[in-house]
């Protein structure tokens, strides 16, 4: 599926940054279910419109592909919100699992994320550095799981 | 009156000296070699254009074509990008320039599509003589963050200073995300 934003039922690709401004508008929906996806929604949300928005939609909606999900990025302002869906319960609860872990020590972690331990290994040296770069901006996540195996991961700027 | 009839009788000492024919024949030549000369040097200023084809360059067509060949060679071994995607409507971008420096530039760069460009990039940022880098109007996505807290802890050990040019926005995340690290200087441009 691609990537479509809508807001308040009009499709917004392919016209430009003036009008897919939030001063004007109160949401954007993007439905990620693949790395085109993302590319889209990048192209839409333009870093002119928000450096740091930019930066957290990149990287949630990357986490959450990452991770073999699928799912939808809605932007208001000065919020992300990336519900993610799972494909079953045990999917959902694993997942959901390691990411309050992950969020947990990169929220207690003050320290630098390389320890210097992972020379060679390109997976081991990112991992968790996205989350940890939106909570370093000053921005909070809240997570809350639905009961249609879905996570809502809500990320808004202190 | 005194300074012509002195004059006219040199130039017959001369005239007789070498015999009329042979003088003829020498001030033709020096005549003929000076006319070369004249036409060489024109042909070397302004070049020769038949019809608008040129034949012969102008001296300012041959340094401009000098100057051309001079850029393109440059860009050759400098400028020439290491990694180059058009990615949607934009252009995911960096190259290592001159060995020294090195500029990165995109706003779409996604772990999906550009995976090994992030481990070329690693790899050329991690080279020794690497000592800055340029964000050219990108994201800064987080996988570029963790080569560069890479090179900034490897440089931290051999006491060396290590250079970002950004913006004002870039400017604010790179030092909340990499304020442990004393040896990283933040420019902005």
């Amino acid at each position: 599926m691609s990537a479509v934003a809508t807001l308040t039922n009009e499709t917004i690709r392919g016209k430009s940054y003036p009008e897919i401004s939030l001063v004007k508008k109160e949401f954007l929906l993007f439905e990620i279910s693949d790395y085109h996806d993302v590319v889209q929604m990048l192209n839409d949300i333009n870093l002119r419109m928000d450096f740091e928005l930019h930066h957290v939609c990149s990287e949630l909606a990357q986490n959450m592909l990452e991770e073999d999900n699928t799912g939808t990025i809605k932007i208001t302002r000065g919020k992300v919100i990336n519900t993610v869906k799972y494909k079953n319960e045990e999917d959902c609860f694993m997942k959901c699992e390691k990411l309050s872990h992950g969020l947990q020590l990169a929220q207690s972690s003050k320290e630098k994320t390389w320890l210097g331990s992972s020379i060679g290994k390109l997976g081991s040296l990112y991992r968790g550095r996205g989350l940890s770069s939106i909570l370093n901006m000053g921005w909070i996540i809240n997570t809350y799981s639905t009961i249609d195996n879905q996570l809502v991961i809500e990320a808004s700027k202190h | 009156m005194a300074a012509e009839v002195k004059c006219s009788t040199n130039v017959k000492e001369i005239v007789g000296f070498f015999g009329q024919d042979q003088l003829t024949s020498a001030l033709s030549i020096i005549g003929l070699f000076g006319l070369l000369a004249f036409i060489v040097f024109v042909v070397y200023k302004r070049g020769i254009n038949i019809f608008g084809k040129i034949v012969v360059p102008s001296k300012l067509e041959r340094d401009e074509a000098i100057k051309a060949i001079k850029s393109i060679e440059e860009s050759k071994f400098y400028l020439k990008p290491d990694y180059i995607q058009k990615t949607g409507d934009d252009f995911c971008w960096f190259h290592a320039h001159k060995g020294a420096s090195m500029k990165f530039g995109g706003m779409t760069w996604n772990s999906g599509e550009h995976y090994q460009a992030f481990e070329l990039f690693q790899t050329l940022l991690l080279s020794d003589n690497i000592d800055s880098l340029e964000f050219v109007k990108s994201a800064i996505p987080s996988k570029v963050l963790g080569g560069i807290e890479k090179k900034l802890a490897v440089f931290e050990g051999q006491k060396r200073e290590f250079t970002i040019y950004c913006d004002e926005s870039q400017k604010n995340f790179l030092s909340t995300n990499l304020s442990h690290y004393s040896n990283l200087v933040l420019e902005v441009i």
